[in-house]
């Protein structure tokens, strides 16, 4: 409450880097395993370690991630997954677009900071109270990013030892990861589950004509699954409130309490 | 080398809509209907990752698989957590595994 305040007057450089790095705990206990999954992921492919941590350390997107491993591994082509992961990835330019209104005028390091926005770090700073610096959002974003990349690294190493069975097991993980990101989102409204199934089937309706290479099918049918979303259902994932409503236009930039809502849908997602 | 072509790639395409609105585009405003289009992306593309894909996600098998995603569904809507809901499905594959 008076901290929005005091935060003003007190913020050294060294104390809101210390600030980001506790408040990035809950995302370091979440990141780590989950790359391991990754790094385990990539050895049952028979990736190179270096392979799977360069991709950690330069893209650092984790469900992009896990979908590239998928479509690699069913021989789709280098540029498709590009595609893909465009359409994918461009839900941070919301993000993004949401933080530049919160941080400090004249903030530095503005290019690195772009660099560690995730769907949880954008969580834990749009949650912070007043303007954001440079220094806790890089002591968050660092911490997040570190365990990221030494999770993958070690999931890879631990691989190593596991025994056969249970590495053919490993591979329904990454399907397990998809369910449990969008289970959250299908609890709040069944409309994340239609838009889902409805992509899901053009999938399989497109992969059974064989009419386009496996990469373009599902470039195809994310943007069908979207866009008859978008069209069935203007005014996005949850039906507003009335409260909400009010709260929006009281509140002239109103792009940023809309994307608010996106990414709580997302939260979970890496 | 491929694979880091790819990385390289998705590292463009991944780091750009992160830096546009932040470095240059500052204030930017979307029209809603094409925020509400990109907030769905990330469930579309999910599903079209499951369907097909998922049933063939171990040793091609989909019975296999369906007891994996199952249990996947199930413990993600009682237990609400990412690493406990992939080690439950993990292992209710190992199990299906020994069995069979």
């Amino acid at each position: 409450m008076t901290e929005g305040s005091l935060e003003r007057s007190t913020a050294r450089p060294s104390a809101e880097l210390i600030r980001g790095i506790r408040a990035a705990v809950p995302i370091l206990i979440g990141y780590f395993p989950t790359a391991m999954a990754f790094g385990l992921i990539a050895r049952n492919m028979s990736l190179r370690l270096m392979d799977a941590c360069s991709m950690s350390l330069i893209v650092f997107a984790g469900a992009s991630q896990f979908m590239a491993l998928g479509l690699w591994s069913s021989g789709v082509a280098v540029g498709q997954i590009v595609i893909a992961t465009l359409l994918m990835n461009f839900r941070h330019f919301l993000m993004s677009a949401s933080l530049s209104r919160r941080i400090a005028p004249g903030a530095r390091l503005l290019p690195l900071i772009a660099f560690g926005i995730t769907d949880e770090t954008f969580a834990i700073a749009t949650a912070r109270r007043g303007e954001l610096r440079s220094g806790y959002l890089i002591g968050l974003e660092s911490v997040a990013y570190l365990s990221w990349a030494s999770g993958t690294a070690i999931g890879y190493t631990l691989g190593r030892v596991l025994p056969d069975v249970l590495q053919r097991s490993l591979g329904i993980s990454l399907y397990a990861l998809f369910i449990a990101i969008l289970v959250p989102a299908v609890r709040r409204s069944w409309r994340a589950a239609l838009i889902a199934a409805g992509a899901g089937l053009c999938h399989l309706a497109l992969s059974r004509t064989g009419l386009l290479s496996p990469g373009w099918n599902i470039i195809v049918a994310i943007l069908v699954g979207a866009g008859a979303g978008a069209l069935l259902f203007p005014e996005g994932h949850s039906p507003a409130p009335a409260e909400t409503q009010a709260q929006a236009s009281r509140q002239p930039p109103r792009t940023q309490s809309d994307t608010q809502t996106d990414e709580s849908d997302e939260r979970g997602s890496t | 080398m491929r694979f880091l072509l790819l990385s390289l790639g998705m590292m463009v395409v991944t780091y750009l809509p992160r830096l546009l609105p932040l470095a240059v585009l500052r204030n930017i405003r979307l029209p809603r209907c094409l925020s509400v289009f990109l907030s769905f992306i990330p469930f579309a593309a999910i599903g079209a990752l499951i369907i097909p894909g998922g049933l063939g996600a171990v040793d091609g098998d989909w019975v296999l698989s369906a007891v994996g995603l199952a249990a996947a569904f199930v413990s993600a809507w009682l237990l609400r957590n990412i690493v406990v809901t992939v080690v439950l499905s993990i292992l209710a594959v190992y199990l299906a595994l020994l069995l069979m």
